[in-house]
């Protein structure tokens, strides 16, 4: 009996959520809600020092995060993602080391980072190899060659263009934010008015239906593994910038935060559905949390409780999703 | 005879729709009763109820004698209900005996007594005819008539009193559907109550007593087979007269401008036939005849090992589906939900993916030409959505391969392969995909059609080609066809 009734509370629960929780407004909401209580509990919150924190908090992950949801929404996925930054960015040391700058430093990331997802790709499309276990797998490959490049080493840089990406302003405006900008304008002009764009989606609905009208899959999930890996590159350059130093561990601990923040902001896990508009209202939402809870001094071990409560309540909210579209 | 089933006055209500509308229904002990009704008639939300899926909002359901209230799945089953979906669930690597036991498995001492189940399995295989398997046997193994014939025997092991059969012979060939249908006839002897759901007539004029005619979830009439006709039904079910179930009419037959010659692959044997323009061309086989799998080869789905395609009399090398769309071939695939819809998609996303090429300037989409060219296939197929930017998954069955047809026309097809185009579509939905063809063929386009249900086959096509055993058995003409010669040539017994 009481178990019949903590049944029906919960499907009368799922259903609400699933009502509720599936648009892009029910994200917005969630976010004025958290930043209303954040502002009541702090008083340092509700500042533009603070907003500027976490623009630039989130720029990095932000721009993984666009990367992903390319992948994502092709049905696949990629858990190698901050490694791969790490491994970018001892590629941008190396090559600072041997006498790169500026704009040269930039594109050794982003060709680091292609070349990792071309590589993701290759496990993936030739071999055959399931996503999931086929980015865990590179995972471990990238942040090993991640140590090995520098035997451990951290790499300070000093190169004005990249203090620049890291601490400099565009009419006000950080750089670091507005090179996060220009990459989800990109991403989002691309899956809605390219033919790669929209085959992704195809593919991500349905392979077998994509492939008997024509699609060419393979190199759709190609194209999106690259543009995956190349954001990551991009990404690392952002990371450096922010300590001008260019570390081996980039990320360790922080690999499902980029996930779970874009599932959360509601793209589907089983692809075909959600835009760039939901991954960015979804790091923002994760950034905007981490970021009170620093402000209130919350103890770095509750913050890690709190990330794995919502990774597993934004895939919960995944599983919801999916069930109402049968 | 002894009511089993009573249901008064059940009404159903869905955001936007009446699903059921205080409904009755009735069957008694050792009856088959037939329920027939278009797509939406309110069938499957019927089961529903019956089985504890869904909670009826008015109306009471009376089984055995007591009253059902706050059915949920396991209290039906608890009761004596059972139902067989289209899709059977089984466990496909657990054995028959595993699979009929599942959840209750005979125990000796907190292990599972695998003696008993061994003898309780095969006592209850005689019972639906799977005696001739091994009990141990993996499910997997099975064909799909057993498969269904193995659901049904887990009913039987937890003591079902009636048996509830939705579209159970869309996936059966000849054969395995003359034994369920013995085995419908047995348990009907035995005083189980049967409702048969099914959009064939001629299998309810077989096997039931009575059929019960919904539409827009109310019940249209209930009647005893011995007193109504197929018309009678068919009018019934669509609320107008039907005049002629294929209207397909006189069209003119062109040159040649399709052909496949001497098809090997790991099924197939030496195929070759050959298609004309305007000409609906009939591939029949019993399943694993290879028909269906032929209609693969040649779209690039299958792996060919030897043999030569042309259209329009010039050889084209096909690999893959991409080289046929290229030459102007068009396929409708038999799996209509995983491999026809796109589901989550747009009804304009589902109608341009072949084409998407052409809504292009440079390398940017033009949404609005994309709309364009969506909204005029809309209109000309008559497909009906709120719009285009409606999810397809959401649409009839009959307007979503509307949607299919509509992103094959785009192409301008010159062969239209279908495989099983209407499976599943209720009789409205037919006659509209029906009319498609005939749109097509008077194009020019030649039509090769793969279709299971043998009138329809026969009303369509302008010849036939027969399947055995991956070969090709027989070609017949449309003035010796006949329904008889073409089982003939199926099961592999010449003139």
């Amino acid at each position: 009996m009481n178990n019949s009734k903590t049944n029906s509370i919960l499907s009368s629960a799922s259903n609400y959520i699933k009502k509720n929780f599936s648009s892009v407004g029910s994200i917005v909401l969630a976010l004025i809600g958290i930043c209303v209580v954040w502002s009541r509990l702090t008083p340092y919150f509700f500042t533009f020092a603070n907003f500027k924190n976490i623009s630039v908090y989130i720029a990095a992950n932000g721009i993984m995060a666009a990367g992903l949801t390319v992948v994502l929404l092709m049905g696949g996925i990629d858990l190698s993602q901050m490694a791969l930054m790490a491994l970018s960015g001892m590629c941008v040391a190396i090559g600072y080391e041997n006498g790169a700058s500026g704009l040269t430093l930039i594109l050794i990331a982003i060709l680091a980072g292609l070349l990792g997802g071309l590589f993701n790709a290759f496990l993936i499309t030739k071999l055959r190899i399931m996503p999931f276990i086929a980015t865990l797998g590179s995972q471990l490959v990238f942040r090993a060659l991640a140590f090995i490049s520098t035997s451990g080493r951290y790499v300070t840089i000093k190169d004005p263009l990249i203090k620049f990406v890291g601490f400099g302003s565009v009419l006000g405006l950080p750089t670091l934010l507005l090179i996060m900008l220009v990459v989800y304008i990109i991403v989002w002009f691309v899956l809605k008015y390219t033919q790669y764009g929209r085959n992704v989606y195809s593919v991500g609905s349905s392979a077998p239906a994509s492939f008997l009208s024509g699609v060419n899959i393979q190199k759709e999930r190609i194209i999106s593994y690259v543009i995956c890996g190349a954001c990551s590159g991009l990404a690392s350059i952002l990371y450096i910038a922010q300590g001008s130093v260019a570390l081996n561990n980039a990320g360790t601990g922080n690999e499902l935060d980029i996930i779970a923040g874009v599932i959360l902001g509601g793209l589907s896990m089983s692809g075909g559905k959600g835009s760039v508009v939901n991954t960015l209202l979804g790091i923002l939402l994760m950034a905007v949390i981490a970021n009170g809870m620093s402000l209130l001094s919350v103890s770095s071990y509750y913050q890690m409780l709190l990330r794995g409560v919502i990774l597993l309540a934004a895939i919960f909210l995944d599983t919801i999703r999916g069930k109402g579209s049968d | 005879m002894k009511k089993l089933l009573q249901v008064k006055g059940i009404s159903k209500q869905f955001p936007g729709v009446l699903a059921l509308d205080s409904l009755d229904l009735e069957i008694d002990c050792g009856e088959v009763l037939a329920i027939v009704g278009e797509n939406g008639a309110g069938k499957s939300t019927l089961i529903k109820i019956i089985s504890g899926a869904y909670q009826q909002d008015r109306g009471s359901i009376i089984f055995d004698g007591n009253h059902l209230d706050k059915l949920s799945p396991r209290k039906s089953i608890e009761a004596g209900i059972a139902v067989i979906y289209q899709e059977p669930s089984y466990l496909p690597l657990m054995s028959i005996a595993e699979n009929i036991y599942v959840g209750s498995q005979p125990k000796r001492a907190g292990r599972i007594d695998y003696k008993a189940l061994k003898t309780q399995s095969v006592k209850i295989q005689k019972e639906v005819g799977l005696d001739h398997l091994d009990p141990f046997t993996p499910a997997i193994e099975l064909s799909p008539g057993e498969r269904q014939l193995l659901e049904i025997a887990r009913a039987y092991a937890r003591n079902m009193k009636l048996l509830i059969l939705d579209e159970p012979t869309s996936a059966l060939n000849e054969n395995e559907t003359k034994k369920l249908f013995t085995l419908i006839k047995k348990l009907r002897h035995d005083g189980k109550g049967i409702i048969y759901i099914s959009h064939k007539l001629d299998e309810i004029f077989e096997v039931a007593d009575r059929v019960q005619v919904l539409r827009d979830g109310r019940s249209i009439k209930v009647s005893r087979l011995s007193d109504t006709s197929r018309d009678d039904i068919v009018r019934n079910m669509i609320g107008r007269e039907l005049k002629d179930m294929y209207p397909i009419g006189e069209r003119e037959i062109g040159e040649i401008s399709f052909e496949v010659k001497n098809l090997s692959d790991s099924y197939l044997k030496d195929v070759s036939f050959s298609a004309r323009k305007g000409e609906i061309l009939g591939l029949y086989g019993l399943m694993g005849s290879g028909c269906s799998e032929a209609l693969k080869s040649v779209f690039g789905i299958r792996k060919k090992e030897m043999g030569e395609i042309f259209v329009a009399g010039k050889k084209t090398e096909i690999k893959k589906p991409r080289d046929a769309i290229k030459v102007g071939i068009a396929y409708i695939p038999d799996e209509r939900k995983t491999e026809g819809v796109m589901s989550g998609l747009s009804v304009m996303s589902n109608i341009s993916i072949v084409t998407l090429g052409k809504y292009k300037s440079g390398p940017i989409l033009s949404p609005a030409k994309e709309k364009r060219i969506a909204s005029k296939w809309m209109k000309d197929l008559n497909i009906k959505t709120p719009s285009l930017s409606t999810p397809i998954e959401t649409l009839s069955g009959g307007n979503q391969q509307k949607v299919i047809i509509a992103k094959w026309l785009d192409n301008n097809p010159k062969v239209f392969l279908m495989n099983e185009p209407t499976r599943g579509l209720d009789v409205g939905a037919k006659v509209e995909i029906y009319k498609q063809m005939e749109a097509l063929c008077h194009k020019g386009c030649a039509v090769v059609l793969v279709a299971t249900d043998l009138p329809e086959l026969l009303a369509l096509s302008d010849r036939v080609y027969v399947f055995h055993n991956g070969m090709i058995t027989a070609e017949i003409g449309k003035s010796q066809m006949t329904q008889e010669k073409i089982i003939k040539s199926a099961i592999g017994e010449q003139g």
